[in-house]
């Protein structure tokens, strides 16, 4: 897609994490020319601190290609490089995640505030913190590998 | 959308959100896989619904997994920011953005694959 954003992603998606994809981006910074590496990151991520993508992305390309040996621009560049990044995972499928749903939407009241591993309905495993859980999982012979959830308190 | 970053042994649900940048974990999750992080990219801040955050970006490994079909691993963008209390989110950039996908509202499904 080069340097442009697919058209679905062209304004604001209101998104409930971070914003993306600002209106305004008109006259992206060149790199200056006595510009160093390290300063060039820098104003990478302070134009991606500001929500504008596409500059950064420009002026990461730009940078790549003035110091293409550079460990932090190339660091900098794979923000922005989407090729070949990614693979078909050895984990495979899972089943379906239904069952899962459907007990999140009405967790027993001993779950409130644990962290619980799933498996479908079932709760195969509930402790503390995620660590424990982790734990507690890897010591259990289970037919499938469990889902984490965390249960609000309240 | 269940996912699993390297460094961790359990799947958890994400949000999905082509609205958000990078993807951000809990911070239970960020404990488990912190000792797995490759030197920072960089830091810097980021507005977000709940405010402005500081924090690090980091490429890391993330598994999507699938329900049926094939599971994938991706190289992805982490945003890691100690005061992040919210939930995960996989955001577009350095994330989603290295996936083939399509979202079925009407049946609540995300198809992705591999983006070549």
């Amino acid at each position: 897609m080069a340097d442009s954003h697919p058209p679905m992603l062209t304004r604001p998606a209101g998104g409930a994490a971070t914003a993306a994809w600002p209106t305004a981006e008109t006259s992206p910074p060149s790199l200056r020319s006595d510009a160093d590496p390290d300063a060039a990151v820098d104003e990478i991520l302070s134009l991606l601190g500001k929500d504008l993508y596409r500059s950064a992305r420009r002026l990461a390309a730009e940078a790549l290609e003035r110091f293409p040996d550079h460990v932090r621009v190339r660091r900098a560049w794979g923000i922005f490089d989407n090729r070949g990044k990614s693979w078909i995972s050895p984990l495979g499928p899972q089943g379906s995640s239904e069952e899962e749903f459907a007990w999140l939407k009405n967790p027993p009241e001993w779950a409130a505030g644990k962290w619980v591993a799933l498996i479908g309905s079932e709760a195969v495993a509930s402790a503390d913190t995620l660590a424990e859980l982790e734990e507690a999982v890897d010591s259990m012979d289970l037919p499938k590998l469990p889902l984490a959830v965390r249960i609000d308190a309240s | 959308m269940k996912f699993r970053p390297e460094g961790a042994r359990l799947p958890q649900f994400a949000l999905l959100d082509t609205g958000s940048h990078y993807c951000i974990l809990n911070r239970e999750l960020v404990s488990l896989v912190s000792s797995r992080l490759t030197e920072s990219i960089g830091q810097f801040k980021v507005r977000t619904a709940y405010g402005l955050l500081q924090g690090d970006l980091y490429t890391h490994r993330i598994t999507l997994l699938a329900d049926a079909g094939e599971s994938l691993d991706f190289e992805s963008t982490l945003f890691i920011a100690p005061d992040w209390a919210g939930p995960n989110f996989l955001g577009y950039v350095g994330a989603l953005d290295r996936v083939r996908f399509a979202v079925d509202p009407r049946v609540n499904r995300f198809y992705f694959g591999q983006l070549l």
